[in-house]
């Protein structure tokens, strides 16, 4: 490992160290990280970016809001790059490593705080540091019967981080930023901004209404490099009195497209109201096996060798996981006509499965995909489709034949909403491998290149992939993308290069 | 040390490989500094620059600064510092009166000198580059720039153009009593006025300086003040250079947090400072997690130092001494009041510096008594030779061999003094002579009040009376009834303000000064309703 010192670009060892005494008055010595080897954890990937490019140069990790101020205030003026993170596992992303190497990790998760829990209204107001699992205790403490939608890796990371990436979970409040309401931001020349209703003197409504007066900014923040968002409102839902998740099995590879055109108007009437997940064979095959027990050929895992695994243990090739929620009575009248029309379309649906994402329950269960491989590569290609069976069964032939190609296995967990489908791979390769992480990378790039080729955009990307995804964007989005930067970070110091914005 | 060009020539002598400068990466030795300001005087004469002509220097603090000082005093090139708070119309005239043959300017002040180039009809003036500064100072344009440097035409880089001339020294004897530089001064009122100053006062000023606060070679400057301002200049990089001394520089906003850090970093151990940036750091929350057991001088002057702030800053910093320096662009230095003077007597602002010889007279021209007010006068010989092309003015400021500072004083007995105000600010109510700045020193010892300024406004029964702006501290409170019983009690009661206005901020000039005259022309205005704005 290469333990050279990292300074930010254009930024002298003599000015950065003048800077690093500055922010150690401000967060205490112990909050500001800048030896190599303190650094080795957050520059640490998973995705198959080139690690020289998102090395940090340093960590600091603030307790208050006037700590930031100060914080940027340094860093302006010294122009050092701070890359904000609030609990940093954007795993498969980026985790916690710059878009850019040299920036500074501004890591948020001293502040920690849980602020306030409207029981009534079913809101919640949390700063970076929270993590699902420390408002889950926090609720559970105090008897509040709310629930939270959580993305898997729910335990270790935070509604802020997640919300912010616009990433998402399996229940009804499965879109984390459609379900956020209201969020407090600085920006990078100290202005303190709330945003909807919480510029109101006195406001109670800060969290119940998210719109404001005037233009509606939150979505400003999200995947961009505007502000630090200190605060953020959350929609909890009230726990639901009876649940029931529904697998539903579909027989044969090529069913994919009439899952998709069956789920649809299921979805689109709010019958199956949770965003649940359709998943490939090999992904469900990621939960019980290792690769190396089911194939060590050459090349990717071939389709025939996984349905067959996949036979030998029960399950098919395309497996849909939804849920019911509300009055048992009414779970119990939709049950039947769910069933039956899965079953006209050829499926089979078995009630009362288990699955701890759609009911409320925290695991680490999904971590298991790490073990496929071995070598703890993990990439997510996440592009967007119609909710259409053509569209769906498209883009899997185009990811099949690309991927098959770089010697990567096709996995897919989608995720279905009445119009749109996210259509999120898990790209998993062993990262201690140079050649496959090469493999991998350039697969990546070609992937949007076909992707884009056939009119398809993406929902999320990650650090070393995302001027590539900024561009199939288009030009005018780019600019105007610019702009905003230069009129709300005009110093250019906050996350250059995340989702392609620069400064 | 005769001429400004000595300071780099000199030390260049003394300890060539000292360490005169550092900004950021970059620094300069004393070597250094000599050879490179040799090429620019060179550079000048090749040009066709002329002994008295002049050179523009406008630029934020940067560590080349100093060659364009030391080159233009070698080449016998009058150096005129600008001010880039300056709005292009202003720069422009200063240009135009100075009739400046060349520019030295900056990348980052590029709108400014563009826009002030074509007001003042010099669109084709040479311009040359100081090196770009990675901490840019201006927000970054929002379109690639209409007024980009590098399309300048003819503008060139300082480092590039000087590689063509020779490292040693022009063969010109410069006369110490021949003008080095023209200051301009900033004024209030009216237009700028360019104040020539020869070599030979300034070394009297940094004799005395040196003498009377103790500087040492030793000592590292924190160089933070804007180095075209007087006291920039002088007091901070010419009193350096002339110690021998090592200067740090920092450049752009006076925060706190990058003055402490760049003192712990450097281990800086001396500071010139106003007292409104000491009473910033002196009460910073974070002061305590810097290490600043370096810093042992801070000069401060232009005002003295209120109590509190003295207070706070005796125990923010209970190893520094702090030097009061009195001086103005025409006098030079007058009043020192020197660290051990300050427990007896923080309130004044000095008594006559070594080498320097001062007058408080009233208005016949004698000598006041201990205990009454006048102008204070400075021996010619420490000052201006004149004011630039303006035989009028220079006829005002320097009669029988004194310059008429305009700054009003009180005589304190033992050889002390105290400003009181500005001859021209003298409010006269009732017949009653009235110094604005005694009633602000009683208002801003009020702790809601954060600023203020007094000043007269027209009144048909007394002539005048006495107002006063105020600035409350954030979340403060205080009314008019709270600051006049406030006044009552240490004031007499004609010089009690007879209406407040409170603002959100005291409108000031480029250089901060007060602008008095539109606080009463808004006054005189708001008479009417009764309201100011
Ligand atoms: C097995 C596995 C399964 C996963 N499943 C899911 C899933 O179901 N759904 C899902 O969405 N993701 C999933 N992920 C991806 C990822 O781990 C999560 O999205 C996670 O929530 C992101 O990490 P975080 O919450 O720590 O965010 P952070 O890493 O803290 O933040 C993410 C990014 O948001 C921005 N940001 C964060 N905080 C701030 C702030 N305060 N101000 C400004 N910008 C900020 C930064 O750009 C940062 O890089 C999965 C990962 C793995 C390994």
């Amino acid at each position: 490992m290469n333990l050279e010192r990292v300074l930010p670009p254009g930024v002298g060892a003599r000015t950065f160290d003048v800077a690093l005494v500055a922010l150690r008055a401000v967060v205490g010595e112990a909050h500001v990280i800048a030896d190599a080897e303190g650094l080795v954890p957050y520059g640490r990937l998973m995705l198959p970016a080139e690690d020289f490019n998102h090395q940090p140069s340093g960590v600091v990790a603030p307790a208050s809001v006037e700590e930031i101020q100060a914080i940027l205030k340094i860093c302006v003026h010294a122009q050092i790059p701070l890359w904000t993170v609030s609990t940093g596992r954007n795993f498969g992303y980026g985790s916690a490593a710059p878009a850019t190497r040299g920036q500074m990790v501004l890591d948020l998760r001293r502040m920690n705080r849980i602020l306030e829990v409207d029981a009534e209204l079913g809101t919640a107001l949390v700063e970076p540091g929270v993590t699902y699992q420390q408002l889950q205790d926090h609720l559970r403490a105090q008897g509040i019967p709310l629930w939270l939608d959580f993305p898997a890796p729910g335990p270790l990371v935070s509604p802020m981080g997640n919300t912010l990436e616009r990433g998402g979970g399996l229940t009804p409040y499965g879109d984390h930023f459609a379900n956020s309401c209201g969020m407090e931001v600085v920006l990078s020349d100290g202005t303190l901004l709330r945003t909807g209703m919480g510029g109101v003197k006195g406001t109670n409504t800060w969290q119940a209404f998210k719109y404001g007066y005037g233009p509606y900014l939150d979505g400003l923040f999200t995947q961009s490099n505007y502000g630090v968002v200190t605060k953020l409102g959350l929609w909890l839902m009230p726990a639901p009195p009876a649940h029931r998740t529904f697998m539903v099995q579909w027989h044969r590879d090529d069913d994919l497209a009439r899952a998709i055109d069956t789920i649809r108007p299921l979805r689109l009437t709010n019958v199956i109201p949770n965003f649940g997940v359709l998943a490939n064979a090999t992904l469900v095959l990621t939960g019980p096996c290792r690769r190396a027990e089911l194939y060590d050929g050459p090349g990717a895992i071939p389709q025939a060798v996984v349905e067959k695994a996949a036979r030998e243990r029960g399950l098919p090739p395309w497996v849909y996981l939804f849920s019911l929620y509300g009055r048992q009575e009414q779970i119990d009248l939709d049950t039947p006509f769910v069933t039956r029309e899965f079953e006209k379309a050829g499926a089979t649906v078995i009630p009362n499965i288990h699955d701890p994402m759609q009911s409320n329950e925290l695991s680490l269960q999904t971590f298991s995909i790490f073990n496929w491989t071995g070598g703890g590569g993990l990439v997510w290609f996440s592009p967007v489709a119609p909710t259409r069976g053509a569209d769906c069964a498209l883009q899997t032939q185009l990811a099949r034949e690309v991927m098959g190609r770089y010697g990567i296995d096709f996995m897919t967990g989608m995720t279905i909403n009445g119009r749109e489908t996210l259509n999120v791979m898990p790209m998993v390769y062993d990262r201690s491998d140079a050649a496959k992480t090469l493999a991998a990378r350039r697969c990546y790039h070609e992937l949007i290149d076909v992707f884009a080729a056939a009119g398809y955009g993406f929902y999320r990307t990650g650090i070393g992939f995302m001027d590539h995804v900024a561009a199939v964007h288009g030009e005018a989005n780019r600019a105007v993308a610019q702009r905003l930067k230069h009129a709300l970070d005009p110093a250019g110091i906050l996350a250059p290069g995340k989702s392609g914005i620069h400064p | 040390m005769r001429v400004i060009g000595d300071l780099s020539k000199a030390n260049a002598r003394r300890h060539p490989d000292k360490v005169a400068l550092v900004h950021g990466e970059r620094s300069l030795t004393y070597l250094d500094l000599e050879l490179r300001s040799n090429r620019l005087a060179h550079a000048l004469a090749a040009s066709g620059l002329r002994p008295g002509d002049r050179l523009g220097l406008l630029a934020c603090n940067h560590l080349d600064y100093a060659i364009v000082t030391q080159g233009a005093a070698k080449a016998g090139v009058l150096l005129v510092p600008l001010n880039f708070r300056l709005a292009p119309r202003e720069l422009a005239i200063v240009l135009q009166d100075a009739q400046v043959s060349l520019l030295v300017t900056e990348n980052d002040l590029a709108s400014l000198w563009q826009l002030a180039l074509h007001e003042a009809g010099l669109a084709y003036l040479p311009v040359v580059l100081l090196a770009d500064q990675a901490t840019s100072l201006v927000k970054a344009p929002l379109e690639p720039a209409a007024t980009s440097a590098a399309r300048w035409a003819g503008a060139r880089q300082l480092g590039d153009w000087l590689t063509a001339f020779p490292e040693t020294p022009p063969n010109l004897e410069v006369d110490p009593e021949s003008p080095c530089a023209i200051m301009y001064t900033s004024g209030t009122t009216g237009t700028p006025k360019g104040v020539l100053v020869p070599h030979r006062a300034y070394f009297r000023m940094y004799l005395g300086t040196a003498m009377e606060t103790g500087l040492s070679r030793d000592d590292r400057y924190l160089m933070a003040v804007p180095m075209f301002h007087a006291a920039g200049l002088n007091l901070m990089l010419h009193q350096c250079l002339f110690m021998g001394a090592m200067g740090v520089i920092h450049r752009g906003s006076l925060d706190p947090l990058h003055l402490f850090a760049l003192i712990e970093a450097e281990r800086l151990s001396m500071a010139v400072l106003v007292p409104t940036v000491i009473g910033l750091l002196a009460r910073h929350p974070h002061r305590h997690a810097f290490n600043l057991s370096s810093l042992r001088t801070v000069f401060y002057g232009s005002m003295p130092m209120p109590a509190a702030v003295l207070a706070a800053a005796r125990e923010a910093f209970p190893e520094v001494e702090f030097h009061q320096i009195y001086g103005s662009t025409e006098s030079g230095l007058l009043g020192v009041l020197p660290w051990s003077d300050h427990a007896t007597h923080a309130h004044c602002t000095g008594r006559e510096a070594l080498y320097s010889h001062l007058r408080i007279v009233d208005a016949a021209g004698a000598e006041v008594a201990d205990g009454a007010v006048g102008e204070v006068l400075g021996a010619a010989a420490g000052g201006m030779l004149a004011y630039w092309n303006n035989a009028a003015a220079t006829a005002q400021r320097l009669r029988d061999g004194w310059i008429h500072t305009g700054d009003l004083a009180r005589r304190e007995g033992g050889g002390y003094f105290t400003l009181v105000g500005r001859v021209e600010e003298l409010i006269i109510s009732g017949g009653e002579n009235i110094h604005a700045t005694e009633v602000e020193h009683i208002l801003a010892s009020h702790m809601a009040v954060r600023e203020v300024a007094v000043f007269g406004v027209p009144d048909e029964s007394y002539g005048e009376l006495v107002h006063a702006a105020v600035v409350l501290h954030a979340g403060a409170k205080a009314d008019e009834v709270a600051l006049d019983t406030h006044c009552r009690s240490q004031l007499a009661a004609y010089k009690r303000p007879r209406a407040y206005h409170f603002l959100e901020a005291l409108p000031r000039n480029a250089s901060d000064k007060v602008r008095k005259a539109a606080l009463r022309q808004a006054a005189v205005s708001a008479v009417g309703t009764g309201e100011m704005e």
